[in-house]
């Protein structure tokens, strides 16, 4: 019976406060998580424009910077971020997104505010590049040296010609599997091991470095038309 | 020589091309604090200051604890008890924000009360309160990434480079690689990495001077011949239209070298290459080629100096044609007059050579793909001596999984050659005579080609599996190869027997380090011979 009493509470709860409606009852710390854009003066500011109260005395953690992901308690009753969290790992069901902090917590009139509060699981947290593999595919033309090796270079080494080797899988094909930041951009080309053995356009001309913009697991096919040296 | 003064009209030329498309002088970014650090493989290319922070732009000096610079965008946030100081106004506040570009900036205060404010351009204009969105203050959160340059001082030319003095680059395992400067590169033009000295096994870079159309390092190289020893070299680059190369090696062997290209219009590229040794020995190169090409046809006309000779080339060839899949061929033919300065009897040949190739249907067989290839060559020189050759290759992939595949090939080469007038040849190529051999330094006689009634066959097998990690930097390769070849000279020629094993392996994320240790067996009476291959890269 006590346990169903406390549930409706909190159902109560978890409807009047993102309207503003300050509960009379003791309450649990706001959450709030978001990027740091500076922390002192009394005031903690988000990249959102959000800005919050600090309590005198608050401890900011040592690695705190333009840019960290934190999470900011923020004591109900007075209304001041009370602890500091930095990089949380995990994301809390009560974690609400900086610009989404209710009205009678954030105190600036920076920026237009959310009408009412989300929790973080319905809002979309900023995504750590991780990596991602993907599977280069070439098929080189019909005049390679059949004991040539095939090399990759790309923009991470500014195009050194024999960054990476590729391994052949047939006369004419050669693969490579690369670990790469999601979102990030790729800029590559083929060589056989020097820039005088670069790819080459139809006619002959140099070619623009390939793009791959990095997103989910994939293989990209590529077809070389020349090479420099090869008439 | 003639080249030396082609080379230098080319390069001339070359440079006053470049330098009409050279863009207007970029703008300097100044950043001074107790740790700038460089992240150019982040999301976005960022140096990230903390401490101390001073920025200095045109006119506006920015000051602040910490700052993050987005080269790519050319944008400036800075947090903590921010000063900017533009002409004569001098603003302050928690967080501030400057496209560089536009000018736009946006101040943060919190006193008295949290409000932000647009700071107009024009120092003697007042500052307009406004709103910030969600895209004004968007910094990069790079806890826990590690910088790949860590310095005190970075000096932004922006579209062209990032100078850190000094220069730590962390390598994540033990302490770091210290430089007194680093100059990094921004501009995304592959030709910068353009190369006219002869390989090395060992090629480290080490950026100098940097603009938008050029660059300028000094490298640190290790040579099989020579040991290890340095070089210096400019790269010149006109978008992709051209670029140029001039390198210098003053130790060991001691020589110059210059690479250009130009892409006259679509289709139609020169190309002129040079060297001279200045060395032990002194020896001038260079060549000039002419290249174009159309739907059906390449056409190249090449001229070429070597010492004391001199070739002038006009070749034509079909483009490779592919019919249907990977089946293909390729026709070439062509004209050449060479020059020997000394040559005796004959000073002055003309040539004629045709050649081509073709390849068969490939064919998958229980999942191994078979390819066939031939290749022919038949030149005829007005002296008395034709060569030919004929390669027949025959090759088998076969991946066993996403990582590991074996690919094997047999090549058997046949070449010949006549002499019309067999003694007048031999006497005009220095080859030896037949009825008396050459004894060869290790005691076996040597009777020419002549003893082979002018034909020769080199066989060679080989087979060559790799082992490739999921990130692409870790592989691992080991090849064999069996050369049958008649004649099979001992001691020179061809090894019977080779055995190599090559290893790539990312030790940290800016460090990639490959080991390549060959053997050959049974082979001027020695057993094995190792040699080793070693690179550091990115």
């Amino acid at each position: 019976m006590i346990a169903r009493i406390a549930s409706i509470a909190a159902f109560l709860l978890a409807i009047v406060e993102p309207l503003g409606i300050r509960a009379q009852t003791p309450a649990t710390p706001l959450s709030i998580r978001g990027q740091a854009l500076a922390i002192g003066h009394g005031y903690v500011i988000f990249t959102s424009g959000t800005t919050v109260r600090m309590r005198e005395g608050t401890l900011v953690p040592r690695g705190t910077t333009l840019g960290s992901s934190i999470r900011a308690r923020l004591d109900r009753a007075t209304g001041e971020v009370v602890a500091i969290e930095l990089d949380p790992k995990d994301t809390l069901a009560d974690d609400i997104d900086a610009a989404r902090v209710p009205a009678p917590y954030a105190v600036s009139g920076l920026t237009t505010l959310g009408a009412s509060a989300t929790s973080m699981a319905e809002t979309t947290a900023p995504v750590r590049a991780e990596p991602v593999v993907v599977n280069l595919a070439v098929t080189v033309p019909a005049n390679t040296p059949p004991n040539d090796d095939v090399y990759v270079a790309t923009d991470r080494s500014n195009f050194s010609p024999s960054e990476i080797r590729m391994q052949r899988t047939s006369a004419r094909r050669f693969t490579v599997s690369l670990s790469l930041p999601r979102d990030s951009k790729l800029r590559y080309q083929f060589t056989r091991g020097s820039f005088a053995t670069v790819e080459r356009n139809r006619s002959g001309g140099i070619v623009e470095p390939h793009v791959l913009a990095v997103g989910s697991e994939a293989t990209v096919e590529t077809i070389v038309e020349r090479f420099a040296d090869l008439n | 020589m003639w080249f030396r003064f082609a080379s230098s009209a080319f390069a001339v030329a070359f440079i006053a091309a470049t330098a009409v498309a050279r863009a207007a002088a970029p703008t300097r970014v100044d950043v001074r604090a107790d740790v700038v650090a460089f992240y150019p493989y982040a999301d976005a290319t960022t140096i990230a200051a903390s401490g101390h922070v001073i920025a200095q732009t045109g006119t506006h000096v920015i000051r602040a604890n910490v700052l993050q610079y987005d080269v790519g965008k050319a944008r400036i946030l800075a947090s903590g008890d921010v000063t900017v100081t533009h002409g004569t106004r001098i603003t302050h506040g928690e967080a501030y924000r400057i496209d560089l570009e536009t000018g736009a900036a946006t101040i943060v205060r919190v006193e008295p009360s949290p409000a932000s404010f647009a700071v107009p351009d024009d120092a003697s204009a007042p500052e307009v309160e406004r709103r910030i969105s969600d895209t004004d203050f968007k910094p990069l959160d790079l806890d826990g990434q590690r910088p790949y340059i860590r310095s005190r001082h970075a000096l932004v030319a922006p579209g062209a480079s990032v100078r850190m003095t000094p220069a730590e680059f962390p390598t994540g395992a033990g302490p770091a690689l210290a430089v007194p400067t680093y100059l990094y590169t921004l501009v995304q033009n592959q030709n910068l990495a353009q190369n006219a000295s002869p390989g090395a096994s060992f090629d480290q870079p080490y950026n100098l001077f940097g603009s938008p159309n050029s660059l300028t390092a000094a490298h640190l190289r290790y040579e099989s011949q020579n040991g290890v020893t340095l070089a210096i070299d400019n790269r010149l680059v006109d978008r992709n239209r051209a670029y140029a190369v001039t390198s210098l090696l003053p130790f060991r062997n001691r020589r110059a070298d210059f690479l250009a290209y130009q892409q006259l219009r679509p289709g139609l590229q020169q190309t002129f290459t040079a060297s001279h040794t200045f060395g032990s020995s002194h020896v001038e190169a260079a060549t000039y080629r002419l290249q174009g090409t159309n739907r059906l046809s390449i056409a190249t006309l090449t001229a070429s100096a070597y010492a004391t000779t001199n070739t002038l080339e006009f070749a034509l060839g079909t483009i490779p044609h592919d019919i249907g899949h990977y089946v293909s061929y390729q026709l070439r033919t062509g004209y050449a007059y060479d020059h020997a300065l000394y040559g005796f009897p004959y000073a002055n040949d003309f040539r004629t050579f045709v050649g081509g190739y073709a390849t068969l249907p490939g064919a998958t067989v229980l999942g191994t793909t078979l390819n066939a290839r031939y290749d022919y060559q038949l030149s005829g020189y007005d002296f008395p001596h034709q060569t030919t050759s004929g390669t027949l290759t025959l090759s088998a992939g076969h991946v066993f999984s996403r990582g590991v595949n074996v690919y094997a090939t047999a090549s058997y080469l046949q070449s010949a050659n006549r002499y019309r007038e067999n003694d007048v040849a031999r006497r005009a190529l220095g080859l030896p005579n037949p009825n008396y051999p050459v004894i060869t330094p290790d005691g076996t006689p040597f009777l020419g080609y002549f003893a082979y009634a002018g034909a020769s066959t080199y066989r060679t097998y080989r087979i060559e599996s790799t082992f490739q990690g999921r990130r692409g930097d870790d592989r691992l390769q080991l090849t064999l190869t069996h050369a049958r070849d008649f004649p099979q000279f001992n001691g020179y020629g061809r090894p019977p027997l080779t055995a190599s094993i090559d290893i790539t392996r990312r030790i940290t994320p800016t460090i990639r380090l490959a080991i390549g240790r060959s053997y050959t067996f049974g082979w001027a009476n020695r057993y094995l011979s190792p040699q080793y291959t070693f690179s550091i890269s990115p």
